[in-house]
Order: C-alpha cells, then sequence, then structure tokens
C-alpha cells in the first residue's frame, strides 16, 4: 500500500499546541538550580516568628541560666554537675557559642531580612527594628563589643569588625527610632498571630520600644550621664506610653514548645541542676517577703517540717549531700515538675517597666511620682507571682517602701529601687538583674561564689566571646577575660 | 636495546614511568543559592521548634550560597621507576608526584556575625607533593638459609597556596574548642585552638593571684596532622624449616589531639595529675612582673585540681603523634614432604603469631595509639575523641592443606 502524507491542519495545530505548552513548561521545570524542598523567598512575616523565639531562647535559656547564677538567685546543686563552671567563674569560649549563634545567625539576620524586604508591612518592620535594638543590646550587654557596622553582611564582610559598646548603644537608639514611625503606621497591614508577643498589638509595641529606650539610657547613666538625660527628657517630651504588662512569648506543654530552660532541662534528663542560693533566700528573709515561697518550692522531710533550704552561692562542695529547694515551676526551673513548661519568658517585664520608670525620676530625667511608680513595681512582681496583698510588704519591710522613705540622696533612691528590681527579676529575668548590678553595685549583699577559681574579689562582669568566632573572625579582638567590666560597667560593682 | 649490552647484566629489570591526570569534580545539587527552612531554634540541648501552637515560621538557612561556585579540578603528575639489580636480589621502586587541587569545594565555617555560619566557596589551591620508596633486598640466599628485608619510606608535603579572595585561613574541620584550618603558608590541617600562654623560652605563664596557667587571648597554630615522614622496616628470616618475619612502621611527627587525655586529665587518672597535688607551683612556670619581665615562679601554688578540671584549654590537649610500632612478628615451621608421609595432608605449617605488639610513643603521649581517627576519611584527621585502644591480638595457627 502506498500512502501519501498529506498536510492535515487539525494534525498541525494540535502539534502546535502540543509544542507551546510543552516546552513553555520545560523552562522551569528544567531549571535544576531552583531547590525543589527549601524556597528561595517567603513570606515575611513567617520570619518574625524565628527572630522572635530566638532572642527567647537566649533570654530563657543560656542567658537564664548565666544570669540567675551570677545574679546570685540560684546556684549549683551539690546533686548534680552542668552548671559547675558558672559558680567557678570558670566559663570558657565554647559556652557562649550557642547564644552568639541565635542572636545573630537566627534573631538578627532574619530581622534584617523582614527589614530588607519591600514586601514587609510597616508594622513588620518596626517590630523587626525594635527585635534589632533588643537584639543587639543582649549582645552588647553580654559581651561589651561586638560587630555591628560589619555584621549581617557576609558578601561584603566575610570578617565583621567588633564596634565598640558605645556605637552599639548609638545605633539601638537609631534602630527604636526609625520603629516608632512604622509601629505607629495605621494603613499598615498588622502581622496579628506571626507576632508570638503581642500578637499585632501595636500599641503594645509602642509602649515596648519607650521601655526599651529607656532602659537602654538609663543603662548609661553611670557611664555617660550626659547622653542619658538628654535621650531620657527627650523621650519624655513625646509622652510616652510604657509596658503596664510583661511582654512575652506564651509557652506551651507541646514538646518543642516549652518554656525553653525547662526544654533544656529536659533533653538534660530532668535533672534538678539549679536550687536556691542563699544570696536571695536570706535577703528575702530578712524582708519576711512572701514572694519567697513562690520563686522557690520547699524541700519535704526536713524536720520538724517543710523548709526552705538554700546552700551560699557556689557551695555545692561544702554542703555536698544536703537537700536544696529548686526554684519553682512558676520560673520555669523544675525539671521534673511538667507545669514549668509554661513558664513565660519576659523579655521586658510589667515590674522591670515600673521600676525603670521610677529611677528615671529619681535621678530627675523623668516625670512622675517616684513612689507610686516604686509601689506599682512591687504591686506588679506581687501580681506575677501570686503573692497576695502586697500593702503589708510595702509598708514594713526593710527594703520596701521605708528604704525609699528614707532615702535622701538620688543614689540612695537607686539603690532602693534596683535592690526592688532584683527582687522582681528572681528567676525571671536573671540576665538582666545581674545586667544593672553590673550597671550600679545594686543590690550590695552579693558575695563572691564559694567555688571560684579566679582570684579573689573578681566577680563575673561579662560573657566571654564564643569561641566560633575566636576561629573563624580575623578581626576578632582578643578574649577579655571575664571579671573585666563593659565599657559602661562599674569597675567593682 | 639493553638488552643485549653486558654492561648492564648487572640490571636485571628496569622501568620508567610517568603519568599526568586531570579531573574535575563537582558538588551536591543547590549550593549556589541560600534557601529558607522551617525554623529550629536550638539550645545547647533543647530546642524550640515550629509550627508553634499554630504559628508557621521559616528562617534563612545556615549556609549561605554562592552563585559563583566553579567546579574543582585535581591535576596530578608523577614520575617513578622500577629497578631491579643482581639476579633482583635487590629492588627499588620509587616515585614523585605532585597533587594540585585548585578550587576545592568545601563548606567552611564562617563568623556567626555574619548572620550565617557556613559559606560554600573554591578554596583555592592546596599541594600535595612527596616521594614513596620501596627497597627489597635478599641479603642471604642458601638452601638453607633465606634473608629478606623491605622497607618503605614515604614522605609529604601539603601547602596551602592560595585561598579566596581576602581570606587568610579556612577551618576545615574540628568541634567546640578546637579548629582544624587551613591558613596560607601553612600545611594544610593545622590545629588552631587556645592554649596556656607561654614566654619566649617556652615557660608557662600563669596568674599571680591563682597560681594558674593563663590561656591566650588568641587561638594559636599548634601543628599539622601531617607527619614529616613514615617509614616501615621488615624482615622475613628462612632456615630450613623456620620461618621468622617481624614488620616496623614508623611516623615521624605531626600532631593529634586527644579527648583521651583531656578526659583523664578530668578525672584525674592522668599521669600528669598525680604526684603532689597541694601547696605546688605550676612546673616550669612563670610570672611577669609589673615591667612585663618574666620571673621564674618558685612559690606560687596552684590548685591541680582545678587546673585539670576547669582551667586546662584545649590547645593543651594537641599531642605529639608519632610512633613506632611492631606491626606484626610471627614464627612458623613447615613440616618437609618425608614428615608428612604418614600423615594425609599435603603440606603443613604450624606457627605462633602477633600483630599489634609494641607500641613506643613520645614523652608527651601517654594516651592514646596516634593510629586513631575518629572521624573517618576527609578533611578532618588525628582526632582522638576518646577512641577505644587499639587491640593486640596473638595466637597459634595451624595451616594444612589436602
Amino acid at each position: 500500500m502506498n500512502r501519501k502524507y498529506r498536510f492535515n491542519l487539525k494534525q498541525a495545530l494540535f502539534i502546535g499546541l502540543v509544542a507551546a505548552v510543552g516546552f513553555s513548561g520545560c523552562k522551569k521545570y528544567l531549571d535544576i538550580n531552583q531547590n525543589p524542598n527549601n524556597p528561595a523567598s517567603v513570606e515575611p512575616s513567617l520570619l518574625l516568628p524565628t527572630t522572635q523565639a530566638a532572642l527567647s531562647q537566649v533570654v530563657g535559656n543560656s542567658f537564664q541560666v548565666f544570669g540567675n547564677f551570677w545574679a546570685q538567685y540560684w546556684t549549683q546543686s551539690p546533686l548534680a554537675s552542668q552548671y559547675k563552671s558558672m559558680d567557678q567563674y570558670s566559663s570558657v569560649g565554647t559556652d557562649f557559642n550557642s547564644p552568639w549563634l541565635n542572636i545573630y545567625s537566627v534573631a538578627l539576620v532574619n530581622a534584617d531580612l523582614i527589614i530588607n524586604n519591600t514586601a514587609s508591612s510597616d508594622n513588620l518592620k518596626g517590630i523587626a527594628y525594635i527585635m534589632k535594638a533588643y537584639g543587639y543590646q543582649l549582645a552588647t550587654d553580654a559581651f561589651g563589643d561586638v560587630p555591628l557596622s560589619q555584621a549581617l553582611q557576609p558578601t561584603k564582610y566575610i570578617n565583621p569588625k567588633y564596634d565598640t559598646q558605645q556605637v552599639v548603644y548609638d545605633s539601638i537608639f537609631v534602630y527604636i527610632n526609625k520603629a516608632l514611625p512604622l509601629l505607629n503606621s495605621t494603613s499598615s497591614a498588622s502581622p496579628g498571630s506571626q507576632d508570638m508577643i503581642f500578637q499585632g498589638d501595636m500599641a503594645q509595641w509602642v509602649a515596648f520600644a519607650n521601655t526599651l529606650e529607656l532602659r537602654a539610657y538609663l543603662r548609661l547613666s553611670i557611664k555617660d550621664p550626659t547622653t542619658a538625660q538628654a535621650g531620657i527628657v527627650a523621650l519624655y517630651k513625646t509622652n510616652p506610653t510604657f509596658l503596664t504588662e510583661d511582654a512575652t512569648i506564651t509557652y506551651t506543654a507541646t514538646g518543642g514548645n516549652e518554656n525553653p530552660f525547662y526544654n533544656e532541662s529536659v533533653a538534660l534528663g530532668e535533672t534538678q541542676n539549679v536550687v536556691a542560693s542563699s544570696t536571695v533566700v536570706d535577703a528575702f528573709t530578712k524582708n519576711n517577703d512572701p514572694r519567697l515561697g513562690k520563686f522557690f518550692a520547699t524541700v519535704s522531710s526536713t524536720a520538724p517540717s517543710d523548709s526552705l533550704q538554700s546552700i551560699p552561692q557556689g557551695g555545692f562542695l561544702i554542703d555536698a549531700y544536703k537537700k536544696v529547694a529548686a526554684p519553682s515551676p512558676l520560673v520555669g526551673a523544675t525539671a521534673t515538675d511538667p507545669t514549668s513548661a509554661t513558664a513565660p519568658v519576659k523579655l521586658i517585664s510589667a515590674a522591670e517597666s515600673y521600676f525603670l520608670q521610677a529611677e528615671a525620676v529619681a535621678r530627675g530625667w523623668g516625670t512622675g511620682d517616684v513612689t507610686a511608680l516604686y509601689e506599682a513595681g512591687i504591686t506588679a512582681s506581687f501580681t506575677a507571682t501570686g503573692a497576695g496583698d502586697p500593702t503589708t510588704y510595702i509598708n514594713t519591710a526593710p527594703d520596701g517602701l521605708p528604704a525609699l522613705t528614707a532615702a535622701v540622696t538620688v543614689d540612695d533612691k537607686v539603690k532602693a529601687i534596683i535592690t526592688q528590681k532584683y527582687y522582681a527579676m528572681c528567676g525571671f529575668q536573671g540576665f538582666e538583674a545581674w545586667t544593672e548590678w553590673r550597671r550600679t553595685g545594686y543590690p550590695t549583699f552579693f558575695i563572691t561564689s564559694k567555688a571560684s577559681i579566679i582570684a579573689a574579689g573578681q566577680m563575673p562582669l561579662r560573657m566571654l566571646y564564643p569561641n566560633s568566632e575566636l576561629v573563624s573572625n580575623s578581626n576578632y579582638p582578643g578574649t577579655i577575660p571575664i571579671y573585666t567590666p563593659v565599657w559602661w560597667g562599674l569597675q567593682l560593682p | 636495546m639493553l638488552k643485549n649490552n653486558s654492561s648492564f647484566d648487572f640490571l636485571s629489570y628496569g622501568k620508567l614511568r610517568s603519568s599526568f591526570a586531570q579531573v574535575g569534580s563537582d558538588t551536591d545539587p543547590y549550593q549556589l543559592t541560600t534557601t529558607y527552612a522551617k525554623t529550629t531554634v536550638n539550645g545547647s540541648f533543647g530546642n524550640t521548634t515550629f509550627p508553634f501552637g499554630n504559628v508557621p515560621a521559616y528562617q534563612i538557612g545556615s549556609t549561605l550560597g554562592n552563585s559563583t561556585l566553579q567546579p574543582e579540578k585535581t591535576s596530578s603528575f608523577e614520575i617513578g621507576t622500577e629497578l631491579a639489580f643482581l639476579q633482583s636480589r635487590l629492588s627499588f621502586d620509587f616515585s614523585y608526584y605532585i597533587n594540585d587541587s585548585k578550587n576545592q569545594i568545601l563548606s567552611i565555617p564562617i563568623p556567626n556575625s555574619t548572620g550565617y555560619s557556613f559559606s560554600v566557596v573554591n578554596a583555592g589551591e592546596i599541594q600535595n607533593k612527596g616521594i614513596e620508596l620501596t627497597v627489597s633486598g635478599t641479603p642471604i640466599k642458601t638452601t638453607d638459609v633465606t634473608w629478606n628485608l623491605f622497607g618503605t619510606f614515604t614522605k609529604n608535603n601539603s601547602d596551602v597556596l592560595s585561598l579566596p579572595n581576602g581570606v587568610s585561613q579556612v577551618v576545615i574541620g574540628g568541634f567546640g574548642g578546637m579548629a582544624i584550618v587551613a591558613a596560607k603558608g601553612m600545611p594544610y590541617g593545622e590545629f588552631y585552638a587556645v592554649t596556656n600562654q607561654t614566654d619566649a623560652q617556652g615557660r608557662t605563664i600563669i596568674n599571680q593571684a591563682t597560681g594558674q596557667p593563663m590561656p591566650t587571648t588568641e587561638a594559636k597554630y599548634l601543628g599539622s596532622y601531617d607527619p614529616k615522614f613514615q617509614t616501615s622496616l621488615g624482615t622475613d628470616l628462612k632456615y630450613k624449616n623456620f620461618t621468622l618475619s617481624v614488620l616496623f612502621d614508623v611516623k615521624h611527627g605531626g600532631v593529634l589531639y586527644s579527648d583521651t587525655k583531656s578526659l583523664v586529665d578530668f578525672v584525674g587518672t592522668g599521669i600528669e595529675t598525680g604526684g603532689p597535688r597541694f601547696g605546688q607551683p605550676f612546673p616550669n612556670s612563670v610570672y611577669q612582673n609589673s615591667s612585663g619581665q618574666s620571673v621564674p615562679n618558685t612559690k606560687i601554688p596552684y590548685s591541680v585540681y582545678t587546673y585539670y578540671t576547669s582551667v586546662i584549654p584545649t590547645g593543651m590537649d594537641v599531642i605529639d603523634a608519632s610512633y613506632i610500632k611492631m606491626r606484626s612478628a610471627s614464627i612458623s615451621y613447615t613440616l618437609t614432604r618425608d614428615q608428612l608421609k604418614s600423615l594425609p595432608f599435603g603440606a603443613l605449617t604450624i606457627g605462633v603469631f602477633g600483630n599489634n605488639l609494641f607500641l613506643w610513643t613520645p614523652k608527651s603521649n601517654a594516651y592514646v595509639d596516634p593510629e586513631v581517627n575518629s572521624s573517618g576519611a576527609g578533611n578532618e584527621q588525628g582526632l582522638d575523641f576518646a577512641a577505644n585502644p587499639s587491640v593486640r591480638n596473638y595466637g597459634i595457627n595451624l595451616k594444612v592443606s589436602f
């Protein structure tokens, strides 16, 4: 049979259609450099929880333990050994690899990606700027001089240089001031539930920004009072709102969503590593403070009745077999109690906000009633701990209102305020309490850890640069010993 | 040509060889861009994972992509000769090689302050050159006695010739407190870590207040795992029906990081943690007076317990990796045909043998067999993560055939 091929319009159209569909799809389909598993870009609001959770992980876990040890709320249990080096003041660079990584390579880098993304809404950018300011303050308060101007730009600076703490603080104020108009923008889409801290409540974020600015300026109050005063006076001229509730992430009992320190304790086999330090227990007892029983759990079976046992800071070898009270689940630190899972991590607390304002007023830089703010701080702490009515405590405890009333000089007033702030931060905000002690020298009843291996009289006044920077950054400035204060800190608190 | 020339009779075999090869290789896919992944925030032991309740989250990947990545290329050149003399009683095998690896693709750790943890780079040019020599000979060969000797000698020099723009070194491995780096102008695989401060005369500088050695404020280069040379020497001696064989291995130079040392120090079972533990000054130590001069320390004591549990930096666990090892020894007896006549065997050999019988290490290494390597083949070498001790075995063997 002899068949001749004949041109068929239908066939031609069909072939054309196949070609058009098939080949146009090819280019994309054949792009083998596109990773099919991991996206090359994401909706910027998806990055916000990363930044917030990373900062909360640092404040609520690594810095939480260091801070609570060095603020002498907690000490190493004689029956375990995980955190001995903190009481020995023998920490090394590798101990700080993880928090440094979480601050820079998780929190700050993703905050920067939100800020630099044109698709980010104003509100989202504003929150990212605030988180960036918070993260840099956390980093510089811990480590002193840190990379900032050359940080987070790997294609330009593979070895970021370290900026002085003063420059870092200048930038913190710049970030906060960039954030405020963005947070106030009403035309912007709210990040809603992607904001793990305030669920997109912008009024709260404005208050957070103001409180953070106040905290940052007060940090300079002793080293650079001129800048601190100017900054705070200018802040008060804007009629600022300050936080009246805690800025926290609400943790849950779900695995991986628990309070970070509790989650860490579970990973460490639920060993109770941290116990009550006599430094804070004695101070609470002296003031007959009902919060003591809230911050710590009593030890059972100690005759004649259950009691709250503590050991001196670093006394794990001296009281080697003593049964000591553990911090309570309220602060997330009872390793064997699953209710520790829901303890909050306080980035800034309501009580702290009032005490910051009280200090600003006491120094004459802010406006308000110092006594009312002081009482509001104590009341907020009592509310947060469920310690009942604070009236009796405020009026009768030696470190309560009598301490403020008796204060004549500004410094005495500041001493009363910081000491009360110290009580409020027990177990909740160890890092901030240790940091304020480094700035002001208050409270005055710290002891040198019994386990200290550094020279007599020396105390930890900074964290060490991480080993990861030491080996990989050619601009590494050299290790600075743990007993050397940061720029704003006192030589001998 | 030489075959028929009687003046070359002493040469029973001769060969000259040379080769040149160039191979390229690539890497895993998707290294060109930085991508996002579902967020996990790691603590030291725990972590925060997403979705958090019903909040989803993504984070930028920790490895920085590199859109200008080039394939790596290795060129190798080798020239060698095999020679046998005096009816093959003496023979040599010698080769010289140069391997040049250009654009080696490495995922290197970068400072976290860049916002990332790793960067995929073409790591410049690394050159390996060296010689390999094998000599074997039979000094005695009679009807009753045969004595064979053989030895090898290898020497490899690795050199980091260049690194990517503006980079003076890259970290190619290691762990927490100890990095292994490729630094320009240095052998590949230098250990790089904090160690004790020493003065110009190598004496340890201590803190006057505590008596404890002070750590360096920067990481120091502590030597490469590459040995200066390796050699082995073996011999067989046959006398009538007896055969004796011995093999020695020698490695000279190179260092290793020993976690075993770190652990025995920590628990106080290491030899250096013994002796008088109280009231002693740190051995061979000095302190620096106000004008920065070293003053020998004879009085200020240090706590041995504190030093070995808390103070000692990882750099102090880098030790000399040299060794001499008796790899194997055996003695055997082979029955003759006559002796086997009444037995149903074709051949029968009985002997005793031992492997890994003796190990001599320098004084600084009282801890491990330097041959251990806890990280397998790859860039990371010379790491002992408390590895199991190497096994010495010995026994009797009986070989029969029918």
